[in-house]
């Protein structure tokens, strides 16, 4: 358009805005003719607005690009028709249903990286797609993307996790000023976030801001220790619990609870001892009294009012035991873990065990979870068993698990793949469900990526007697066996 | 014919559901008696009932046929079988012949569309004059009463009818529905949430205005309009031609290659373009499908395929709206990739429908060798081989297109509007291929 039209345009448009009873309209430019006699205003600015619209459309001109680079050439090489196919098969028309889906493109993502191979260009946006809601796929998907992928991947805001492709995402350069200035939860992402490579650095931050925070955002920085605890976070820890918010110390106990190295153990250790005695010519017995008043020491370390009704000295000894070491308890019986969990379950010593059973999850204690697994039932006690108990202790579990959240919990204990007979453990406790739709759909990818392939014929079998549902499911469990295999082959 | 893909079976569902209970389905587990040959698909699924279903489809339309009570088209039986067929893993294997009951359905279609189509029942000429007329009057006097609301918006300024309530759009709007002019109802309810929602809402506005106005206008002058006009302005303002007359009117036989398919849903209505060019006359035609009322598009033909059909045109301006007679053939040799040009032809093209049709939005554009290029993240131009480039629309990112080329020079078939372009499909190795 011209500059004398593009004039006329932006007074014609000024006049639109505020309406012709306040406004002239511009005479129409002489290239399009006189405009009609006599016209009303109104009139005269719509025939103008039908003309300039016209105008403008016919005057629609091409311009110059704006700089933008193509993708460089891809450097990793194709994987074979067959492989692409069955990619495209996955990500587009799943035979395992769209819950399992993602493990098999995390497979085919593997067979890929293992060849040094890219994914073809056409799924790159689903690739792109999937993995930017399934964060398990990312790395995977990093491997495969190529120079195609990554160049696609910077257009997408959705996709920047991808654009860096080389560049890895754990970087640990946190400016401290900068990460002030985050809103709170950020800054608490940030801190979990760092803590699963460097915790040092995160705590480093959380100190940092720790004179200057409000009560609540050091209760929330605190809390985010918990990933990557460790013993160079007790000074941190022991300052906090003189802290004047009762929030923020209500937050240190429990961090401190999972360290039976530090100081306050060691403390609660010394308060402990004493009330605990083993009796008798054998030492079978173990007597537990419960602790008197707690001084001012005491009650720094925790030994507090306890917000639930009951014993309140019963609620002491519960701290004690959850915050001293466990060795406290096997040296005044002289026995092992389990010797000595049977001598206090005899005594009426509830809240002791209690606390036990807290300091065993708190630290992840391996040998006294192994003691405890078979006397309490708690669904997090499972997974802290040595790999090498943890599928026949599990497959003992399976037959005393009486609802089926029990049986989630246990299956769900086990990391994927699973052995033979635990999977033969599953398959029956399952089968012998009068209703094991629930079951079924809850644990589909436990199922799918922890059964044995072998158990494939049996699974068959199951899934025959089973109804519609259920039936489905099941199949694509099994259908899910039988592609994992496949996946590899197909790259040959 | 080509091998359909899984892409193409996609398009093919009408609905999302219907394409996730197909997967469920496309197993080999529930089929038996299934098989193909050049033209036929057929299988018998296993549902709940007793009888298995008996599916067929004929790929040359394509057509679909399934004993289910569905009320989808195709239905998921159909759409799992196709799945199955282009998995291409041997479930339905190459036969000889086709099964009974699908060798059956296609020698009926093939019969049926030897015959001629059924004679339309002659209207009462003197009833239908009289009913176009009452229809004339009242849509002349909704033109009339929207001719008064729009000078009446400019009295105020345009700042005043932004400051609108949406009632008050959609009053004018549903009053132009009244008036049997539903097509210019729905740009008046369209421009009353844009001027909330642009940052030009007031230079977009204007121009509306005058295109709105220049209906006014030429309606006034309806008589003297010639036919084309005419046509042009009832396809503005929603006066919907009778296919019959369509068909009794101009028709072109010809192959002719589908360019591409543009979809859109603006929650109330779907609707489906499909570009088609004819190998001889080299005209460019375009498909027009609606659906509303959560009611499925008919499918869309796959974009690189050719089909030899006679199709009936729509009166009116380049490019013209068509419908297909009867049922058209797939051809099986492969397509060349047709010939593209440059954004400034597609450009001059644009500009020369306007002059025939003020009320026209868009032209199909083949460009060769052009780059489709990211700009900053959130948008996208194109490239033309003589370094001229536009904006893509954003209505639709073409991930899949810039995924395929890269950003390197490529045949690019799209839609050119005032404001950008719109990627429908892209030349690749084997032909034209669907983004």
């Amino acid at each position: 358009m011209t500059t004398e039209l593009a004039e006329w345009w932006s007074q014609l448009s000024a006049a639109a805005l505020i309406g012709t009873t306040r406004r002239q309209v511009p005479p129409l430019p002489d290239v399009m003719g006189g405009g009609r006699p006599g016209a009303a205003r109104e009139v005269a600015l719509l025939d103008a607005a039908a003309l300039g619209s016209a105008l403008r459309r016919a005057g629609v001109r091409t311009r110059e690009p704006e700089p933008a680079e193509a993708a460089r050439d891809d450097v990793l090489g194709l994987p074979a028709p067959r492989a692409v196919q069955l990619l495209e098969l996955v990500l587009r028309q799943s035979p395992v249903g769209p819950a399992l889906a993602p493990e098999l493109v995390g497979h085919w993502l593997t067979a890929a990286a293992d060849l040094g191979l890219r994914a073809p260009h056409h799924l790159l946006p689903e690739l792109l797609e999937l993995a930017t809601v399934r964060e398990a796929l990312r790395p995977g998907v990093r491997h495969v993307l190529d120079a195609r992928g990554a160049w696609l991947a910077a257009a997408n805001p959705d996709w920047r996790w991808a654009a860096g492709a080389a560049a890895a995402e754990t970087t640990t350069d946190v400016d401290p000023a900068e990460w002030a200035r985050l809103p709170t939860d950020q800054r608490v992402a940030e801190v979990v976030r760092l803590r699963t490579t460097d915790a040092a650095t995160g705590r480093g931050l959380v100190e940092s801001t720790w004179s200057s925070d409000s009560a609540g955002d050091r209760a929330g920085l605190l809390a985010a220790l918990a990933t990557g605890l460790g013993p160079d976070d007790e000074p941190l820890l022991e300052r906090a619990l003189d802290d004047r918010a009762q929030r923020v110390r209500e937050v240190a106990m429990p961090l401190l609870d999972a360290l039976p190295t530090s100081a306050r153990a060691a403390r609660m250790a010394d308060r402990l001892r004493p009330l605990i005695q083993a009796k008798g010519r054998l030492r079978r017995t173990l007597e537990v009294e419960l602790p008197l008043e707690p001084d001012a020491a005491g009650v720094r370390d925790g030994l507090t009012r306890p917000r639930r009704v009951g014993s309140v000295r019963g609620w002491w000894l519960q701290r004690l035991a959850a915050g001293a070491p466990l060795e406290v308890w096997t040296e005044a019986t002289g026995a092992d873990p389990a010797t000595t969990w049977r001598m206090v379950s005899q005594q009426d010593a509830k809240d002791a065990k209690v606390g036990i059973l807290e300091a065993v999850l708190a630290r992840g204690d391996a040998e006294w979870a192994a003691a405890l697994v078979g006397e309490v039932w708690h669904p997090r006690l499972l997974a802290l068993l040595p790999a090498e108990v943890l599928e026949s202790t599990a497959t003992r579990q399976l037959t005393v698990a009486a609802t089926s959240e029990q049986v989630m919990a246990v299956v769900a204990a086990v990391p994927a793949p699973w052995g033979p007979a635990f999977s033969r453990a599953v398959l029956k406790r399952l089968a012998a469900e009068p209703d094991p739709m629930v079951l079924i759909s809850r644990l589909t990818t436990q199922l799918a990526t922890g059964l044995d392939p072998a158990t494939r014929p049996t699974l068959e079998k199951w899934q025959a007697t089973l109804a519609p549902g259920a039936h489905e499911r099941v199949a694509r469990i099994s259908q899910y066996l039988a592609l994992v295999p496949e996946i590899p082959e197909a790259f040959r | 014919m080509p091998r359909w893909n899984l892409a193409a079976v996609e398009k093919a569902a009408p609905d999302a559901s219907s394409l996730t209970a197909a997967r469920r389905l496309a197993a080999p587990g529930p089929w038996s008696d299934t098989g193909s040959t050049e033209t036929l698909v057929w299988g018998k699924c296993q549902g709940s009932g007793r009888t298995p279903y008996q599916v067929s489809i004929d790929l040359s339309g394509p057509a679909y046929r399934c004993s289910c009570p569905s009320r989808k088209f195709p239905c998921k039986h159909a759409l799992a079988l196709l799945l199955l067929w282009v998995q291409g893993n041997g479930s339905v294997a190459d036969a000889e012949r086709p099964a009974d009951f699908a060798g059956e359905w296609a020698a009926q279609r093939a019969e049926k569309a030897a015959r001629p189509d059924r004679a339309a029942t002659p209207a009462d000429p003197e009833a239908r004059a009289k009913r176009q007329a009452e229809r004339l009057a009242l849509m002349t006097a909704g033109m009339a009463e929207f001719g008064l609301w729009l000078t009446d918006l400019v009295r105020g300024g345009t700042v005043q009818a932004r400051r609108q309530p949406w009632g008050w759009w959609d009053t004018a709007a549903a009053r132009l529905v009244d008036a049997q002019l539903p097509a210019l109802a729905e740009r008046v309810r369209t421009a009353g949430s844009e001027v909330n929602r642009r940052a030009d809402w007031a230079d977009h506005l204007l121009a509306e205005l005058g295109r709105w106005w220049s209906a006014v206008q030429a309606w006034q002058r309806w008589d003297q309009l010639d036919d084309r006009t005419r046509a042009d302005l009832r396809a503005y303002v929603g006066w919907a031609q009778a296919t019959d007359d369509v068909r009794a009117g101009e028709t072109v036989t010809d192959a002719w290659l589908v360019l591409g398919a543009h979809r859109s849903d603006d929650g109330r209505l779907l609707q489906q373009r499909t570009w088609l060019r004819g190998e001889t006359s080299g005209q460019v035609v375009c498909l027009l499908d609606f659906a509303a009322g959560g009611a499925p598009l008919p499918l869309s033909h796959l974009a690189g395929s050719v089909l030899e059909a006679t199709l009936a045109l729509y009166p009116g301006s380049r490019p013209r709206r068509a419908l297909v007679v009867g049922e058209p053939s797939v051809r099986s040799e492969p397509v060349p990739l047709p010939e593209g040009g440059t954004l400034e032809d597609g450009l001059a093209d644009l500009a020369s429908a306007w002059v025939d049709n003020p009320w026209g939005s868009r032209v199909p554009v083949v460009l060769s060798d052009a780059a489709l290029l990211p700009v900053d993240g959130v948008r996208a131009q194109v490239v033309d081989a003589a370094g001229a480039a536009a904006s893509l629309l954003t209505d639709t990112m073409p991930w899949t297109a810039l995924a395929r080329t890269g950003g390197r020079p490529a045949l690019v078939v799209g839609e050119l509007e005032r404001s950008g372009f719109r990627v429908l499909s892209i030349g690749a190795d084997d032909g034209l291929v669907a983004v």
